[in-house]
Parts: C-alpha cells; sequence; structure tokens
C-alpha cells in the first residue's frame, strides 16, 4: 500500500480539484436557490426585490449582463477571477512546457506522472487558445 | 498467504488502470452539475410561476435561467 500511495500520491491533486468543484457547484447552486426563495416571498407579497438581491442573484446566471462592467469583465463564470484569456494561455503554455520537461528528463523518477500532467496542461492551453480565438472573433452583443 | 495475494492482484489492477480514475471522475462530477442544473431551473421555473399568478414581470435572466434562453 505504502508503494501504491508513493507511486500515486500526484493524483490526490487531479481528485482533489474534482471534489473543490463538485462542492463549488453544490455552493452556486445553494446560494440562487436562496436568492430565488427570497425573491418568492417579495413576489408573494407583490414587492419590488431589493437591487442587491437581483444583483446577487444574476450573478451565476448571467456573467455578462451589465449590471456591474467591471465586475462582468474582471471575473468569469461563478465569480472566479480568469484574467484575460492571453494571460491562461500563457500561464498552462508554460506549465506544460514544465512538466513536459520534467517527464523528458524523468524527474524524480516520475516520468510517467509527469508526461500525463503535461498532456493535461496542453490540452487546457489548447482550450484556452481556441476558446479565446472564438471569442474574439465573435462580435458582442 | 491468500489474503496477501489477493492485495497484490487488486495492486496491479490499479496500477493497469489508475487513468480510469479520470473519466469516472468527469463523468460523477458532470452528472453532478447536470442534477444541480436541473434542480436551478425547477427553482426558477417555480419562481417564474409565482410572478405569472401575481401578474408581476419577472426580473431579467430568470427566465433565461428556466428556459435556457429569452422569452
Amino acid at each position: 500500500m505504502e508503494d501504491l500511495f508513493r507511486s500515486y500520491w500526484w493524483l490526490l491533486f487531479p481528485l482533489a480539484w474534482f471534489v473543490i468543484g463538485g462542492w463549488n457547484s453544490w455552493l452556486n447552486y445553494r446560494r440562487s436557490r436562496d436568492a430565488m426563495d427570497l425573491m418568492r416571498t417579495y413576489a408573494a407579497k407583490g414587492q419590488e426585490p431589493p437591487p442587491d438581491l437581483l444583483k446577487t442573484f444574476s450573478e451565476p446566471l448571467d456573467p455578462d449582463s451589465d449590471w456591474d462592467d467591471r465586475h462582468s469583465r474582471r471575473y468569469g463564470y461563478r465569480g472566479r477571477y480568469r484574467g484575460p484569456w492571453q494571460a491562461r494561455l500563457v500561464l498552462f503554455v508554460a506549465l506544460c512546457a514544465g512538466f513536459g520537461y520534467a517527464a523528458y528528463t524523468d524527474m524524480y523518477g516520475a516520468g510517467e506522472a509527469f508526461t500525463i500532467v503535461a498532456f493535461v496542461m496542453g490540452a487546457i492551453a489548447l482550450s484556452v487558445l481556441v476558446g479565446g480565438f472564438f471569442r474574439s472573433i465573435t462580435p458582442k452583443e | 498467504m491468500a489474503a496477501l495475494g489477493e492485495d497484490k492482484e487488486m495492486e496491479e489492477l490499479f496500477r493497469d488502470f489508475w487513468w480510469l480514475l479520470f473519466p469516472i471522475s468527469w463523468m460523477i462530477y458532470a452528472g453532478w452539475t447536470g442534477f444541480l442544473a436541473d434542480r436551478r431551473r425547477a427553482e426558477a421555473l417555480k419562481l417564474l410561476r409565482v410572478y405569472k399568478d401575481n401578474g408581476q414581470e419577472p426580473p431579467a435572466g430568470l427566465a433565461r435561467l428556466a428556459f435556457g434562453r429569452e422569452c
């Protein structure tokens, strides 16, 4: 078992990413559900909900809405800071190159693991590039 | 001794198929987020019904959440 853990300890990182992603999705769902519950109370009384509640409510639903343009431009879906896509592209290309080098030189004797990580980083970089390209040629509504 | 052999077999199996953890985790993750998106749409529909029953205009974004597009 100890041998197995020594060989595959790095699996904890990608698996933790899935767990954290699932947890964040749950929290996002809870936030919008609570906002909708509160809006239901206002709607039942025939009252206008406060603007701040509408902001909280629309944020995860319509990230490109103009409720706060500065916020929308700086933060992507789920309110997470993402920055310009070119910066993300550079980050993932650099990570891919770094892990690729580690795989090539069999750093720490874990070349196999580094190969997988380099592939994942390369795939994410490619996805950022394609996404950024199509976003840049799509006219804004 | 037999248990030790079984442990070795399980370890070998894991070493051969550890990569399956990625697609399996992704499927579980996608199923979970899909389930939450469905629940959110159902909640939005309920809220739309309240607005409709009261004859009020629903806020922007609610219809998009419920139907995936503007109405």
